[in-house]
């Protein structure tokens, strides 16, 4: 462990020291948030109107009410539950939640659980269910606002999460820069010819880049608050988030080092793989203006749910145990990458 | 470093050398058997035989591409033979931490960073080896006194000159006292006095009972410090030889089989 500790140590000294990554991972994720933040206000970001459907009856005619819904140009999103429903509109993932009682065809009214904020999209999605069934055909909708679905007040709310994910990726880059130049320059034969396990070189990149993501993150969080007036609703589950995000791209950051043997692999690699997971996850151009496919892929991408975890603690309010499924899943990317990292690392000394 | 009779600073404590070598002084420093390596479709290294006495000095020479670098890397752990084996000191399979602590390695490349002080590498690489407390200081100490950089403590490497970077390249790698040390081309490309001060260091080195492997293309350096000569050509050793001038090593270089194996 000790061994581990110094080789954080050099590395995080060797970023303090290197201007260029600091000015990505700290400087440009301002400019993003801030440039990004003023453009966009928050009634824009939902052009697509998704509507959460639990259908419990699930027969002919309570097909027949979510084919009307998707025939009028609304997404529908089949949850499990109404509880997972509910959530779902308050991460902001759908506008309203539509129940489909069991005893629909016996003439139970629907269910129509609307996000307050987004009132609009529930007139909407009310038309569409008159408009989507048969002509003199009629059902009764109970409407009611879903509790607890908070808005972002301004565009910082929105954007500051992403620049946030825009830092980590700068740090994973700039530890997947300083792997490449130790390649360069010899130092990572010395590392490997040192009396040191060959995993230990990757445990030191590992957690020198985690504290660096947690700082960054940390110091991101802390502007944005006070100098852009974003709402941190929950305290307790800010802490868990940035760790969470910060394990998932230190993991990241190892696999990346140990993906190929030159430097011009790696470094490509590096790049060429923060941009894309940075692309589709959501940190370029809002989720909500994807089409279908790029959001199915989008779940394929840490930078997606290192968002989805960061306006939960933020604005959305969501609780750490409402968290816990994308917390997972960011570390879970994190071990995977280790895995796959420890292994690729394994192979170089045969 | 902990070789405190080294003649180049007269103020260091008197320390001892590292215990921590297991192995007997009868043990030769490094002992090599058959070793094989292929490298994609090449023979980079093809049955070398190789011993090396305690306070030996072994030069290793040969065209390029003749399994210099292989063979130094092979010895240093950072690959594994296909076949054959390797002994540092004693210890079976350099590639075990246990044998990894007895050597020291300069790669070609000047390995050293850039952003970190001339202390701080000193440091880091004693503290990479086990050293702490007042050990690591009278290291880092003389590791200064022996690249003659006690003025530049403090200022980074990426601001120094070649040969400066060359001292302290050769001086990290024995920071901690090796038995056996593993030079890869130690002077390219450094002025004629750093170079002769590397080569200085080197022969203390040898002094103090230190085992060197000593890979370069100056003929004259292998004849000044080497104890005995392999030539190396495609993969194998071609011939030994001792006490011959850098005009009868350029005959006998020249004679060597060009090429891969």
């Amino acid at each position: 462990m000790r061994t581990i500790l110094l080789l954080a140590e050099k590395d995080l000294r060797l970023l303090v020291r290197d201007r260029g990554a600091l000015f990505w991972a700290c400087i440009f994720p301002l400019i993003f948030a801030t440039l990004f933040g003023a453009i966009f206000p928050h009634e824009t970001r939902e052009r697509r109107i998704v509507v959460s459907v639990v259908d419990q009856a699930r027969d002919a005619a309570s097909a027949k009410v979510v084919a009307g819904l998707a025939g009028q140009g609304l997404t529908v999103d089949a949850a499990p539950s109404p509880e997972e429903g509910s959530l779902r509109v308050r991460r902001g993932d759908a506008a309203a939640l539509l129940v489909v009682p069991a005893a629909f065809a016996a003439g139970a009214p629907l269910s129509l659980g609307v996000d307050p904020t987004k009132g609009a999209e529930a007139a909407w999605i009310e038309g569409a269910l008159a408009r989507g069934l048969s002509p003199g055909c009629s059902v009764a909708v109970q409407r009611a606002p879903i509790a607890d679905v908070v808005a972002p007040r301004t565009g910082f709310e929105l954007a500051f999460p992403a620049a946030v994910l825009w830092g980590l990726i700068g740090c994973a880059g700039a530890f997947a820069a300083a792997t490449v130049a130790e390649r360069r320059s010899g130092t990572h034969l010395r590392l490997r010819s040192a009396p040191i396990h060959p995993l230990t070189v990757l445990f030191g990149k590992l957690v020198a880049c985690w504290v660096a993501c947690t700082v960054d993150a940390t110091i991101l969080l802390v502007l944005a608050r006070v100098a852009f007036g974003v709402r941190v609703e929950r305290f307790l589950g800010l802490p868990v988030a940035i760790v969470c995000c910060a394990a998932c791209f230190a993991g990241i950051t190892v696999l990346l080092g140990s993906i190929g043997r030159s430097e011009q692999a790696v470094g490509g690699a590096s790049w060429a793989t923060l941009l894309l997971l940075a692309m589709v996850g959501g940190a370029m151009v809002p989720l909500s203006v994807m089409p279908g496919w790029m959001r199915a892929a989008s779940l394929a991408s840490p930078v997606r749910w290192g968002i989805a975890v960061l306006e939960g603690v933020t604005f959305r309010g969501l609780s750490v145990r409402e968290l816990a499924p994308a917390c997972a899943v960011l570390v879970g990317f994190g071990l995977v990458s280790i895995l796959c990292g420890a292994a690729l690392a394994r192979r170089e000394s045969v | 470093m902990l070789w405190s009779n080294l003649p180049v600073s007269s103020s260091t404590p008197e320390i001892h050398v590292s215990t921590r070598a297991s192995a007997t002084v009868s043990d030769p420093a490094l002992s090599v058997e058959g070793v094989h390596k292929r490298l994609g479709d090449t023979r980079a290294v093809d049955g070398v035989d190789l011993d090396v006495r305690r306070g030996e000095v072994v030069g290793l020479l040969g065209p390029n591409g003749a399994g210099k670098t292989t063979l130094l890397h092979l010895c240093a752990g950072l690959l594994a033979p296909d076949r054959g084996s390797i002994v540092v000191a004693g210890q079976r399979d350099p590639q075990r931490p246990r044998s990894r602590a007895l050597l020291g390695f300069a790669p070609q490349a000047t390995a050293l960073y850039d952003e970190l002080s001339v202390e701080e590498n000193l440091s880091f690489f004693g503290r990479l080896h086990g050293l702490a407390g007042a050990r690591l200081e009278v290291a880092v100490e003389e590791g200064l006194a022996t690249s003659r950089l006690e003025s530049r403590r403090c200022a980074r490497v990426g601001t120094l000159s070649g040969g400066m970077r060359r001292r302290l390249h050769v001086a990290t790698a024995c920071v901690h006292a090796p038995s056996l040390l593993l030079l890869d081309e130690p002077t390219v490309g450094v002025d004629p006095d750093s170079r002769s001060h590397i080569l200085s260091v080197i022969e203390r080195l040898r002094g103090r009972g230190v085992a060197v492997v000593y890979a370069s293309h100056h003929l004259d350096e292998i004849a000044r410090l080497s104890d005995r000569v392999v030539f190396l050509a495609q993969g194998r050793v071609q011939r030994e030889e001792e006490g011959k001038t850098s005009a009868e090593l350029e005959h006998a270089l020249s004679l060597l089989p060009r090429g891969h194996a």
